[in-house]
């Protein structure tokens, strides 16, 4: 045992020498036998080695970009302990509001100033693999511990472009339907439940509106992933096709999945378009004035951290439609940017998150719903007031991936371009989704 | 008669005047009021005018979350630099172009003028390159290094030294003086106004600029009060109280400042437009 | 002495001004990369642009309501602080505050008091008995509303320069005019301004040029992918959307020659008719 060890640590220590003395960084990642086995010694012996091990081979300061501010204490707590791992290093937060994330994030790649760790979504893993900026990891999956099986197949694949793996799901979210108890019980309506179609839905998000008082029923703003990604599925359309060279706007079906939400707008049972704008959906959920909302799992924390709203609410599926049930399922994932001078420190930061360790903190943090398996229960027990079980059930029963190819970031504009005429009352739902339709196909034929 | 007339009209223009400052006080006392609220007070329809209880948990959220002395750091030093930079080279160049002949001399003072004409974002995308190129990017040089230079202050710091009768200068030559203490001790006191003029219009613009330290910096702690305010309305969107405890941590320093150097302040804007 | 600011100029500024032409005539794509020589393409997409022209709509509408207001206002205050009003300093001061506050803060704060559902200006409307409007979304107020926090700021700052330029002028011809009996209405027609010109004139330059570079009070009051960013957004905001949210760096740089060509013509006219009714003696 000893005497391999101590094989493995001269092993690094002559790649490091290597690599330091020709001076060239960006070399392929260090052999792989050495370094499985050195993990495998730490997993074993964690007290007695990592450290001489990890200032061999790992070191650097790793810059890390996220936007999802609610992470920051899970972030922090989880570079303190990979920083204790690997003395070496040094990780530096960087978060950036939503709003601002992709125009930084670009920018910042284009300069080459980048962070050496960064998130992706579905959107954007596309146009970022596909421009070399991030870099594929499968050898480095490969020499490592990680099992690819712990985390949703649906999330592997999102990450996979042509064929290669750009990142590990650090979490994934599904979408469910949140819903004011107070605005129920003051109607007197049964609260939604997982028998629920959509009939139901807008029954009860008729009786809730109530002009008089600012009330509505539902928000029925513009969303992809909290609302037509669910509902054009389940009518039997799809927004691109899977061998993903074509739109599928122009398909009855895809048009019926995105009608159901303008026609909530038309009946007035949501806030404008242009209201929901201003303030967003879950705040003015949050203040009393609508009774459901279509929201990912991730907004259980914000609305449990409110004093005064968290018992107010609770959460079920998304209605049924056509007698099927299903969620789009999307997680973001760590990727390692080509820039990066610490490729070695930037994996070891990746293989963190994904790890055990990272996982069980994720989880009890209840930011994010854990992505590896044996940690999502984790998550869901930070709110027992709320039904969170439906989250986990989605996604293994009845999730649907999150529809993405190369240029996705672009067609996204596209789609967000034009419905939110149509969300807004100003075109019909069928012009503009041929409209997208017909832009979407001359993208599609360019990648 | 005439008098109760001229009572009447007195009358009327303290009543513009007073309407006015409530118009310009109020967006401040809005702030100050909103930063001292729950989150849930500031939800409520219709807004409650006071907090129930005075409360700081924006400033804390605003202080816990953003490296806000390292912020103001940053932008002090950047907006002091340019300032500092500016008068020092646009002074120079201003009284080179003003007084001294030297070849080429017309072509170079067209092609500044010319820049002067060109709206500043026009520059913005090669700038960005080139600080990229420079390896700057995400550096606290990056904020100040192109604002250094500065066409208008050249043209400006000129028309003042132009202004001036060469009488005085000859007279230094005469007690002995060269050029350079000439220059640095008879020419620079007499264009104060205009270096106090040109400071200020410069700060100003060091000290609100938004796009450019929101293009070249991406990390918090290197980023500009303006830039982070805007990455705070992003992040906290449901959190007034800590978005106007920001807005107006950021304001208050510059409000100071202008406490303290009120009469310069008034005076040097009030120059810029008798001498641009 | 020259050189300091003169090679500043050539690497910040004149080879930057020559690449952005060049860039103009290029494809750039994600992140900055170059696709090549494309001819007179991102023009012809620009003349094509729905949205450009109505950012270039917007950025007139924006320098009608914000010069003349911000020119009218200022002049009113210093006019009315010129008559020998109490407490001119502390005016002075208060007015002046607008205008050293952070401009993007001051957006925030606006913003806030816009808001559709919480703001105390819908507040206000809804205790005088009318209708709440969603000022920043709205089409038909989103604007006018950008532009009263440019006003807003704008106000102070330009008052302290008329009010230096009014008192500039020599007393001598206010006590002429009153020995022939003029009244102060007359006085202000026939002395003040007349002789106020050039200060105005530098004043007018100064909001034009800066109102038509109006960026960061549309860029902290609307967000960027907001329905209302279409009938809201100036040439600068539409140049760095296309810039850097849609990154069509190549299609931005003609944007930028395009503002570049306006404002050069604006200045020339500005120069022509200057002559016209400035009064220099």
């Amino acid at each position: 045992m000893k005497k391999k060890l101590l094989a493995t640590i001269l092993c690094a220590a002559m790649t490091a020498t290597m690599l330091s003395g020709c001076g060239e960084a960006k070399t392929e990642p260090a052999p792989a036998p050495a370094q499985t086995e050195t993990k495998t010694e730490e997993a074993a012996a964690p007290e007695e080695a990592p450290a001489e091990t990890a200032e061999t081979t790992v070191e650097g300061e790793i810059h890390y970009a996220y936007w999802q501010d609610a992470l920051t204490p899970y972030l922090e707590e989880s570079a303190k302990i990979f920083e204790e791992t690997y003395p070496g290093t040094k990780i530096v937060l960087e978060p950036t509001a939503w709003g601002e994330y992709w125009t930084k994030l670009e920018t910042a790649a284009s300069g080459g100033s980048v962070a050496d760790v960064f998130q992706l979504n579905g959107p954007n893993i596309g146009k970022y693999a596909s421009a070399g900026v991030v870099v594929p990891i499968d050898e480095y999956i490969a020499s490592s511990d990680i099992d690819l099986s712990n985390y949703p197949a649906a999330l592997n694949d999102l990450y996979t472009v042509e064929g290669k793996q750009y990142g590990i799901a650090m979490d994934y979210d599904t979408i469910g339907l949140w819903y004011n108890k107070e605005l129920f019980d003051a109607k007197g309506i049964a609260y939604p439940n997982e028998n629920w179609t959509w009939d139901d839905l807008v029954a009860a998000a008729k009786a809730i509106t109530d002009p008089a008082t600012g009330t509505y029923g539902i928000t029925a703003d513009y969303a992809d992933q909290g609302g037509f990604y669910n509902t054009v599925p389940l009518f039997g359309g799809y927004i691109i096709s899977e061998d993903k060279k074509t739109s599928g706007f122009s398909l009855d079906e895809t048009k019926a999945g995105i009608q159901c939400w303008v026609d909530l707008m038309k009946e007035g049972y949501s806030p404008s378009q242009a209201s929901l704008t201003e303030n967003p959906n879950y705040v003015q959920f949050m203040s009393g004035k609508v009774g459901m909302v279509m929201a990912g799992d991730w907004f259980a924390t914000t609305f449990a951290s409110d004093e005064a709203f968290k018992d107010k609410c609770d959460v079920t599926y998304i209605p049924m439609i056509n007698g099927k049930r299903t969620s789009v399922i999307h997680g973001k994932a760590n990727c390692i940017s080509a820039a990066t001078q610490y490729p070695e420190a930037a994996w070891k930061w990746v293989e963190f998150l994904a790890g055990d360790k990272a996982n069980e903190l994720l989880g009890k943090s209840g930011a994010a719903i854990p992505s590896h398996k044996d940690y999502s229960a984790l998550y869901f027990e930070q709110f027992p007031q709320y039904n969170m079980a439906i989250f986990a059930d989605e996604a293994q029963n009845s999730s649907y991936p999150y529809p993405t190819s190369k240029t996705a970031a672009e067609w996204g504009d596209i789609m967000w371009n034009e419905l939110i005429s149509a969300y807004s009352l100003e075109v019909s739902v069928s012009d503009a989704c041929d409209s997208i339709a017909s832009q979407m196909n001359d993208l599609l034929a360019t990648e | 008669m005439k008098t109760k007339k001229l009572k009447i009209s007195r009358i009327f223009i303290y009543v513009i005047l007073i309407g006015g400052v409530l118009i310009a006080v109020f967006p401040f006392l809005w702030m100050i009021l909103t930063s001292l609220k729950t989150n849930a007070e500031t939800m409520t329809i219709p807004p409650t005018i006071l907090p129930k209880k005075i409360r700081f948990d924006g400033y804390v959220t605003v202080l816990t979350k953003l490296p806000f002395l390292k912020i103001y750091a940053n932008t002090i030093i950047s907006s002091v630099v340019t300032v500092i930079a500016q008068l020092v080279f646009c002074a120079m160049a201003g009284y080179a172009y003003a007084r001294i002949d030297f070849p080429f001399k017309n072509i170079l003072f067209t092609a500044t003028l010319a820049v002067l004409m060109v709206p500043g974002t026009f520059f913005i995308l090669p700038q960005y390159r080139i600080i990229n190129k420079l390896g700057l990017l995400n550096t606290i040089y990056a904020l100040f290094l192109p604002n250094l230079f500065s066409a208008m202050g050249t043209f400006l710091l000129r028309q003042f030294f132009m202004s001036l009768p060469q009488e005085l200068e000859d007279a230094a030559y005469i007690d002995g003086c060269n050029r350079g203490k000439a220059f640095i001790k008879i020419m620079l006191p007499l264009v104060k106004p205009g270096l106090v003029s040109l400071g200020i219009l410069t700060f100003r613009f060091a000290w609100n600029d938004l796009m450019w330290p929101m293009i070249v910096n991406t990390s918090t702690d290197k980023m500009t009060l303006s830039a982070s305010l805007s990455f705070m309305q992003g992040q906290y969107v449901t959190d007034f109280p800590s978005i106007m405890a920001g807005a107006l941590m950021a304001a208050v320093p510059m409000i100071v400042l202008f406490a303290i150097f009120q009469k310069q302040f008034i005076e040097g804007v009030a120059h810029t437009g008798i001498k641009g | 002495m020259i050189a300091p600011v003169t090679l500043g100029l050539i690497i910040f500024y004149f080879y930057p001004f020559f690449r952005v032409i060049i860039d103009s005539f290029h494809n750039i794509g994600a992140f900055d990369k170059d696709m090549g020589f494309v001819g007179l393409q991102n023009y012809q997409t620009m003349v094509k642009d729905k949205e450009m022209w109505r950012a270039l709509g917007n950025t007139f509408k924006y320098v009608a309501i914000i010069v003349p207001l911000s020119l009218l206002f200022a002049l009113l205050i210093a006019v009315l602080l010129n008559a020998k009003v109490k407490a001119l300093s502390f005016f002075r001061v208060v007015y002046f505050l607008p205008a050293i506050t952070m401009s993007v803060a001051v957006s925030m704060v606006w913003r806030w008091i816009y808001n559709g559902d919480f703001g105390i200006l819908n507040g206000l409307m809804t205790a005088i008995g009318l209708e709440p409007r969603l000022w920043l979304s709205d089409k038909a107020t989103a604007l006018i509303c950008i532009s009263t926090v440019s006003i807003w700021t704008n106000v102070g700052y330009y008052m302290i320069i008329l009010l230096a330029g009014i008192q500039g002028i020599s007393k001598g011809y206010y006590e002429a005019a009153e020995i022939d009996g003029a009244t102060g209405l007359q006085k202000f027609v026939k002395i003040t301004l007349p002789l106020l010109t050039p200060t105005i004139f530098y004043v007018v330059i100064m909001l034009i040029i800066s109102t038509f570079q109006i960026f960061s009070e549309i860029y902290m009051m609307i967000d960027v992918k907001a329905p209302a960013i279409k009938f809201t957004q100036s040439v600068v905001m539409h140049f760095y959307r296309s810039a850097f949210s849609y990154s069509k760096k190549g299609y931005a740089s003609a944007i930028a020659v395009l503002l570049f060509v306006i404002i050069m013509l604006l200045t020339v006219f500005q120069m022509k008719m200057q002559k016209k009714w400035v009064n220099y003696d």
